[in-house]
Formats: structure tokens, C-alpha cells, sequence
């Protein structure tokens, strides 16, 4: 049922490689496949959630997504629409479609802009807003730090007048200007106290279903991803491990490394205690990528073939859902091809 | 029955500001008794770092403390001189921080700046002292440690760094750990295996920690007991099951209430307003006032203590005091 309705993002083997430089100690010359062939489908109005710890590319995936850098390989396609193909025009129309909201409002909003300037930023690439009175002009601004709720006292103040709540709430409301239709989050809670954080969670919500907005959340922390996120793509060193819904994931991991990471989260229930065994090692550097399944020196059940033979990411045998992917060869049902002499 | 191994009594820390006295720290009372693990949880500016670091005695300038006592092993800290406070720290008490890489010395081998911190306290050969670091770095569990001491920090990563801050703070076998989010900047992961070592150590040198973290899920896993900190004052401790079964003060409840559980489609988080207030001058009415749901006129007038309202849990909230009160902020079931 869900495989009729059209993405309305989505990447087709999308990769991004680095190559290190000296000063970075990480080897010079060193190739870093910080995204490496990922393809997901992202559906009209769901939250879907990157999720993985750093250095999993999560970050590198939300830039691709909105071409703020440019690809090694693969495509993205908003609408069916390659991004890359078209001109200036289509360009632009991207822009307006897709937005993006990082993790720190302190340096993510310009210190010498009041509120409005900030705002302006954005609604003066709107032909009709710059075609705008002043009044009708401030009118909108109003509505839009009234959207993220704030009041129109706000217009005039500078960003370090603001708690860290408030300046990501106009990090959103930038986002807003140009109406977009998508919104990448890249940790946009990550800085903020609980209490904070949940009145922003509920800002996320709010909009989503006052605007119909889609989103794409990235976030190391397991917890906000399950509040928020209608389905999520588990990535480790570049890759996508595992696809699910929040609801499957979270009670039903397949992934060892998905269970590893769950096991690792420390939960609110007293006494709950943190998985002990199932995390081993640190993360290996994205420059020296371990050959066959890249979590298999970290994997308590490795197996011969996981050393030579890197998994794809496959549904899972029925009953699991159509879209329920795992890169894993323990949940993988068919006879490994024969190894090459 | 001996002295408490940390006994904080009518503590009160400020920073003078043009505006006036502000109080980091407010009338804090507090007991770790010796191995206990205490978690000291709040947000940002409760005064949970300030809190740690008057314990320490590392108080940045200007800020000083204005009344109150800490007493380690029944002896005064803040009377004491700046020079036996520094010999009392690293023996009796020392402290690990969020960053381990603004901790460590980028130019100095990891094997040089443990040694420094020994050579300091004990009169020992070099050997005898090459020794001891190799033995630490075995103790906090990084491998081929006779290598390791020759490495400089940026070879680390950010969980070996802290690994190596947790081997320099224990080098002299302290009594008490003080930990400011020492897993803060970690991946999760490596979050929980240093949360493992730190509970591993504990046990294995018999030495107490008090655990500072703005994560309560944190403080749920590992500590014994928790002391929720805001405005800068504890405004509830209690042993954790305690806590989490039965929070008795507001804010405590809408801080459990804040972390996301479940999806919001099946739990959806009622979102607290407001921020936590700056106490500048002299306070007049509870801390927290301002954004409680339970506020009734006398919170506005006068400020609570922190009392008993069971055995080992203390709230510092008047509605506790008035039982017509409770009877309709939490009616019995």
C-alpha cells in the first residue's frame, strides 16, 4: 500500500568521498567515504529519521539532500526530478522547496542581524515579498515568529538577546520564509536543555501538521528520534544498516549494530541497566573502512563470510513490512555467492 | 556513627555583577557517604558545575563563597589555605570535565602528564612512576598501554582522552570523583562504556562519586541516589528508585515528564513553559515560582527549605508543608 504513494525525496546511490589532508592526522591523501551509496525514500508529510553515531555521514547525507555540496556519485530526485539537472531556475525552486535547520542557533544566525534582517534574508529571494509595502512586509514577519511562537517584539531583537530556545525557533522560522515543503533538521534539538527541547519537539510537531511540512531529522539521540520520526535509517560508517518504522525499530531491531546502539541508550526507568556485552570498540576511522561488513570487527556475531563480503541492504523475509531493510548477512536469507579464487 | 565522607552545609556561592550578588549557589545542603554514587542532575545554569567545582575548591574568579561549609572527612574545606587545598586535591578529591581535549596538554605526552600529577604528591623513582602510569592505564582499560603512555592526545579518541583523564584523576586514589558530564560529547556507544568503567572503579578502589549531568536517563542508570538541582539550589534528593517511583517536587516531575519515551503519537510530551530564572540579590520566594504549575501565594512571598518528607528523600517545597495543599496538588488515589 505505502509502495504507491510517489517519494517525495529520495537518492539513488548517492556517495560523497573526502580526501583527507595532511594537517588532519588522518593519513594524507586518504579517501573518506563519508556517504556511500545510499539510496532512501523519503514519503510526502512523514518524518524520517537519519540516525548513528559520529562520523556515520548522517550530517554529509542532509547537505547532499539539499545540494549544498555536490556529490561523488548518485543523484537526488525531489519530485522524480533529478536536483542536479536543471538550471538556475530549478535552482532556486530547490531552495523554496527544501530547507534546512542545524543544530546551533548561536552560530548559525548571523550576531550583527536583528530578527527581521535575518528574516528578510530569506523573504527578499520571494518575488512577491520583495515586491512588498513595508507593511505588508512586517506583516508577514509577524505571522511567521507568530507561527514559531513568538511575539512581534522579537522582529527587533539581535540573536544574543535570545535563549537558545528562542534563536532556534527563528532558525525555524527562517526556514519558513520561503514555504517550503521540506524541511531538513540536522540535530536541532542537540544543544537544548530537556525542558527546552520538548517545547521545541512540539514546535516540530505543531507545524508539520498545521503546514503539512515533510521532514528529514537527523539525530544522534535514539530517544528523540522514536518521539518524532515515522520511520528510520539506521547509518554506520557511510551506510545504511537498517530501515525501519520508529515503532518496528525501536521494539524490533535486526541490525546487530541497531541493537548495540539501543542497548547503549540509557533509558528513564530505574534500574534499567545499559546493555553490557553488546558494545565492543571504538568507532574505526571512515579513511580505513573495514573490508566485508564494515561492523564486523565490532560485531559480537560475526561469521567467515562478514570478513570478505560487504551485506546489501535487503527487505527482510516476510512477514517484515515491503520497506523493512537490513544490511546484515545473519538476516539474509539467501546462499552467499561463491567467493572469487 | 563516623562523619559523612562529604557533608555541604548551608552552602551559598556568588559572583559579584554589576547588578548585584549573583548566587550560582544557593543554601545547598548535601551528604555523600563514603562509595556512594550521587548523581547531581540539572539544566543549564542550576549550579550543578559551580556546585562541583566549590567542592574542589576550583572556583573560578571572581566567584566565592559567601556562606555555608563543605567538609570532606569531617574537615573544612574552605577555611583551609590555597596551598593545603591543593595538596588535599588528587588525595582526597578530584574531578574529571565534559572535554577531555580542553583538559589535557596538546604539547605533552599522556605518559608525561600523568606523571606530573604523581611526581607532585609522591616521592617516587622515574620508574616507579613509568610503572604506575602503565599500571592506570590498564586500570581504565586502554590496550597496549606501554605504547599508549607515549602518545600525545590528538592520537586519542574522544572516549581513550577521557579514559586518560579518569587514570590521572584517580592516580592518587581519591575518596571522591567528582564527574561534570564526562560523557556529554560522547558518541553513545562510548557513553556507555565509560559509564561502566566509572562504576567498575568505583567499586574496585572503594572511592565515592558525585556525578554531574543535565541527562536524568544518565543519572537514572548509574546513580544510587539523585539530587535535581535548580536555580541553584537542590530543590529534591532522594534515592533514585524513590525518585523516579514517586517525585515529589514540580519541577522534578516535569523534568521525568520532559524526556521522550515513546512515539508523540502515543505519548505526547506537554511541553513546559518558561526558563530557569537568574538569582541576583536576595530571594524572596521559591526558586521556581515563577513557572510551577502547583505555585500558591505563600511560594511567592517566602523561599522553602529542603526537609524530610520520608526517610532519606528531602523536597524543598511548601506544598509538602501544608497538607490542605497537597491533599489538592495530589489527591490521594
Amino acid at each position: 500500500m505505502t509502495m504507491a504513494i510517489q517519494p517525495i525525496l529520495s537518492t539513488s546511490h548517492l556517495s560523497k568521498e573526502y580526501r583527507a589532508s595532511r594537517v588532519m592526522g588522518l593519513g594524507g591523501g586518504a579517501i573518506i567515504r563519508a556517504v556511500d551509496d545510499v539510496s532512501i525514500d523519503v514519503l510526502p508529510g512523514e518524518t524520517y529519521g537519519l540516525v548513528g553515531e559520529s562520523g556515520c555521514g548522517k550530517s554529509t547525507l542532509g547537505r547532499l539532500l539539499l545540494h549544498l555540496i555536490e556529490p561523488t556519485s548518485g543523484s537526488v530526485m525531489l519530485n522524480g526530478a533529478d536536483i542536479q539537472a536543471g538550471d538556475a531556475n530549478a535552482r532556486r525552486l530547490l531552495r523554496r522547496t527544501m530547507q534546512i535547520i542545524f543544530q546551533d542557533p548561536y552560530s548559525s544566525l548571523n550576531p550583527a542581524f536583528r530578527v527581521r534582517d535575518i528574516l528578510w534574508e530569506g523573504l527578499r529571494q520571494l518575488p512577491e515579498a520583495a515586491r512588498e509595502s513595508a507593511k505588508a512586509r512586517k506583516l508577514r514577519m509577524t505571522e511567521l515568529v507568530g507561527l514559531v511562537g513568538l511575539g512581534p517584539e522579537f522582529l527587533d531583537r539581535f540573536p544574543h538577546q535570545l535563549s537558545g530556545g528562542q534563536r532556534q525557533r527563528i532558525g525555524i522560522a527562517r526556514a519558513l520564509t520561503m514555504d517550503p515543503k521540506i524541511i531538513v533538521a540536522d540535530e536541532p534539538v542537540s544543544a537544548l536543555d530537556v525542558s527546552v527541547q520538548s517545547q521545541v519537539l512540539d514546535l516540530f510537531i505543531d507545524l508539520q501538521q498545521r503546514l503539512g511540512l515533510t521532514y528529514v531529522f537527523i539525530s544522534h539521540d535514539l530517544s528523540v528520534i522514536r518521539y518524532l520520526c515515522d520511520r528510520v535509517a539506521v547509518m554506520y560508517l557511510g551506510r545504511i544498516v537498517e530501515q525501519a518504522t520508529a515503532e518496528e525499530l525501536f521494539t524490533d531491531p535486526q541490525h546487530p549494530y541497531t541493537k548495540a546502539l539501543l542497548a547503549a541508550v540509557p533509558r528513564i526507568e530505574a534500574g534499567a541497566p545499559l546493555g553490557r556485552r553488546l558494545v565492543a570498540g571504538e568507532l574505526p576511522s571512515p579513511s580505513d573502512i573495514p573490508a566485508g561488513c564494515r561492523y564486523h570487527p565490532r560485531c559480537p556475531f560475526v561469521m567467515d563470510r562478514c570478513r570478505v563480503e560487504d551485506p546489501r541492504l535487503l527487505p527482510l523475509a516476510p512477514p517484515a513490512a515491503p520497506d523493512r531493510l537490513a544490511a546484515c548477512h545473519l538476516l539474509d536469507p539467501l546462499p552467499s555467492e561463491p567467493l572469487p579464487a | 556513627m563516623s562523619a559523612p565522607l562529604l557533608e555541604i552545609s548551608g552552602l551559598t556561592v556568588g559572583y559579584p555583577t554589576a547588578a548585584g550578588m549573583f548566587k550560582a549557589v544557593e543554601r545547598v545542603n548535601l551528604e555523600v557517604g563514603r562509595g556512594e554514587l550521587l548523581g547531581l542532575v540539572g539544566e543549564s545554569g542550576s549550579g550543578k558545575t559551580t556546585l562541583g567545582l566549590s567542592i574542589i575548591g576550583l572556583l573560578p574568579e571572581p566567584g566565592r563563597v559567601l556562606e555555608g561549609d563543605i567538609r570532606i572527612e569531617g574537615q573544612s574545606m574552605v577555611s583551609l589555605s590555597a596551598d593545603a587545598r591543593r595538596r588535599l586535591r588528587g588525595e582526597k578529591v578530584s574531578m574529571i570535565f565534559q572535554n577531555p581535549m580542553s583538559s589535557l596538554n596538546p604539547t605533552m605526552t599522556i605518559g608525561a602528564q600523568i606523571a606530573e600529577g604523581i611526581k607532585a604528591h609522591r616521592d617516587l623513582s622515574p620508574s616507579a612512576v613509568r610503572e604506575r602510569s602503565i599500571e592506570l592505564l590498564t586500570l581504565v582499560g586502554i590496550a597496549d598501554p606501554a605504547r599508549r603512555v607515549k602518545a600525545y592526545p590528538h592520537e586519542l579518541s574522544g572516549g581513550m582522552r577521557q579514559r586518560v583523564m579518569i587514570a590521572m584523576a584517580v592516580s592518587l586514589d581519591p575518596l571522591l570523583l567528582i564527574a561534570d558530564e564526562p560523557t556529554t560529547a560522547l558518541d553513545v556507544t562510548i557513553q556507555a562504556q565509560i559509564i561502566w568503567l566509572l562504576e567498575d572503579l568505583r567499586e574496585r578502589l572503594g572511592m565515592a562519586i558525585v556525578y554531574v549531568t543535565h541527562n536524568l536517563a544518565v543519572a537514572a542508570n548509574i546513580c544510587q541516589s539523585i539530587a535535581v538541582c535548580y536555580g541553584g539550589q537542590i530543590v529534591e534528593h532522594a534515592p533514585k528508585a524513590q525518585l523516579f517511583a514517586d517525585p515529589a517536587h514540580p519541577y522534578t516531575r516535569s523534568l521525568i515528564e520532559a524526556v521522550p519515551r515513546d512515539s508523540w503519537r502515543k505519548h505526547r510530551i506537554r511541553a513546559s513553559a518558561g526558563r530557569p530564572p537568574v538569582s541576583i540579590g536576595a530571594r524572596e520566594s521559591c526558586v521556581y515560582a515563577i513557572r510551577c504549575p502547583w505555585v500558591f501565594e505563600r511560594c511567592t512571598v517566602e523561599a522553602p527549605d529542603l526537609l524530610p518528607m520520608a526517610p532519606g528523600h528531602d523536597v524543598r517545597c511548601f506544598v509538602y508543608e501544608d497538607p490542605a495543599q497537597l491533599a489538592i496538588r495530589r489527591p490521594p488515589a
